[in-house]
């Protein structure tokens, strides 16, 4: 009897002890996730026109977070027309990224507003929008 | 020699073992000290396996948990001061490619200017001023109440005949971006000038059916009134567009409106509204609707 309680017990010890490891674990990353989704913090610092070529959207974000951001996407739309750009490029604590949406078939109509979405991979949104100078 | 009285009492308790032995109610108690031992094992466990598993789990969530919070209330904290920022900017003439910029800082806490951002009205070019090109001035600490003037930021890279109006904006590293009070600051013979700003109306056309729309603008003040631009706009039904109508500058304005009849357009207007524009109010807002309310 002693020798039957001490395998059973031995056998579920150790599938506790690793059912709670295993368990802790997974509930530390969730939770470590929806933190660094909350400490992320960026923002559309500027937005620009290349019109030396094709014309394009100098895109300026400012991670002024203390994670690493990483934009995945950035939605332009505009005159009924919108383009999802997906740079999957990651900004450093304190840096700007700069991204060049080249080309973008939202067309650059004077005096129209131009929106913009940019998407981290945490699912974190920020918007601007700009109106098109009439003096391009 | 065993006497009867002693013979007598072990034939007794002979036949009691045996009964109770035969007794399968009563066979219990013939292992009970050893199946206390099993039972005392398995308790044994049970507790280290508390011990060792459910409660440091436990205290690791709790600990995670703690985490979590501090950070919620940490960035609370952080958001609540990055919207106390609060800088008074102003840009104006240094000398013929440069400007300088005045900063203040109105609020309660002090803030990090990281950089200048200098950006040409038609967004075309720009230029940025911090720790790489301006060692000197960033990161900049300003206290609250505190004041200080950046001089001579060179805008030669970006100057261009005919396009030098530019838009000045300071960061601090709490992500916040603070306009300069004299946007937009334009370059011309004279030096540096803020009285090209934008005069504009933004026009709004609600209508009940898919119409294609002309809105004029008319400068007021002289009779008959200057015809300055117009602007079509096609408004599906049920539905409402805007349009930007860009005026000269201040003084009175009044904006018509006219829809496309399959040939011409209809005339008169069937509506017709005034505004007055100023520096301090130098954009305003029109409405229409079609058909005009009785």
């Amino acid at each position: 009897m002693c020798a039957v309680v001490i395998s059973i017990g031995i056998s579920v010890w150790g599938y506790t002890h690793s059912a709670t490891s295993m368990m802790s674990t997974d509930y530390y990353e969730d939770v470590m996730e929806s933190v660094y989704r909350i400490r992320e913090r960026f923002y559309i610092e500027s937005l620009g026109i290349n019109m030396s070529s094709a014309p394009s959207f100098g895109i300026w974000i400012v991670n002024y977070g203390s994670v690493n951001v990483t934009i995945t996407s950035i939605l332009i739309s505009g005159s009924g027309e919108s383009y999802t750009y997906s740079p999957d490029v990651s900004i450093a604590p304190g840096e700007t990224g700069i991204f060049n949406v080249d080309p973008t078939p939202v067309p650059l109509n004077e005096n129209t507003s131009v929106s913009i979405r940019v998407e981290s991979g945490r699912e974190n949104r920020v918007y601007d929008s700009v109106r098109i100078p009439a003096s391009l | 020699m065993v006497g009867r009285t002693e013979f007598m009492i072990a034939y007794a308790y002979l036949l009691r073992y045996k009964r109770r032995a035969n007794n399968p109610h009563d066979k219990d108690h013939l292992f009970k000290r050893r199946r206390g031992v099993a039972t005392s094992l398995g308790i044994l466990i049970m507790v280290g396996i508390l011990i060792t598993s459910i409660i440091p789990m436990f205290l690791y969530v709790n600990e995670v948990n703690n985490y979590y919070d501090k950070t919620v209330v940490e960035m609370k904290i952080a958001d609540d001061e990055r919207s106390r920022e609060d800088i008074e900017v102003y840009a104006y003439g240094f000398n013929e490619s440069a400007i300088s910029v005045w900063l203040r800082n109105k609020g309660a806490v002090s803030v990090n200017i990281t950089h200048i951002r200098v950006m040409r009205a038609d967004l075309q070019k720009v230029i940025i001023f911090n720790s790489t090109n301006r060692p000197d001035n960033f990161t900049l600490q300003l206290s609250a109440s505190t004041q200080v003037t950046i001089k001579g930021l060179d805008l030669t890279p970006v100057l261009e005949d005919g396009k030098n109006k530019f838009n000045v904006y300071v960061a601090t590293d709490r992500g916040n971006l603070f306009a300069s009070e004299t946007n937009t600051l334009s370059q011309s013979e004279n030096g540096w000038e803020t009285s090209t700003m934008e005069f504009l109306i933004n026009a709004m056309v609600h209508s009940s059916s898919t119409k294609t729309f002309l809105l004029t603008a008319w400068n007021a003040t002289d009779h008959p009134k200057i015809y300055i631009t117009e602007k079509e706009l096609i408004v599906s039904a049920l539905s409402t567009s805007y349009t930007i109508i860009n005026v000269p500058g201040p003084g009175p304005y009044n904006v018509t409106i006219q829809w496309w009849k399959g040939s011409a357009w209809e005339d008169p207007p069937f509506d017709e509204k005034s505004k007055i524009l100023s520096y301090s109010h130098p954009i305003t807002c029109v409405e229409f609707y079609y058909p005009p309310p009785p």
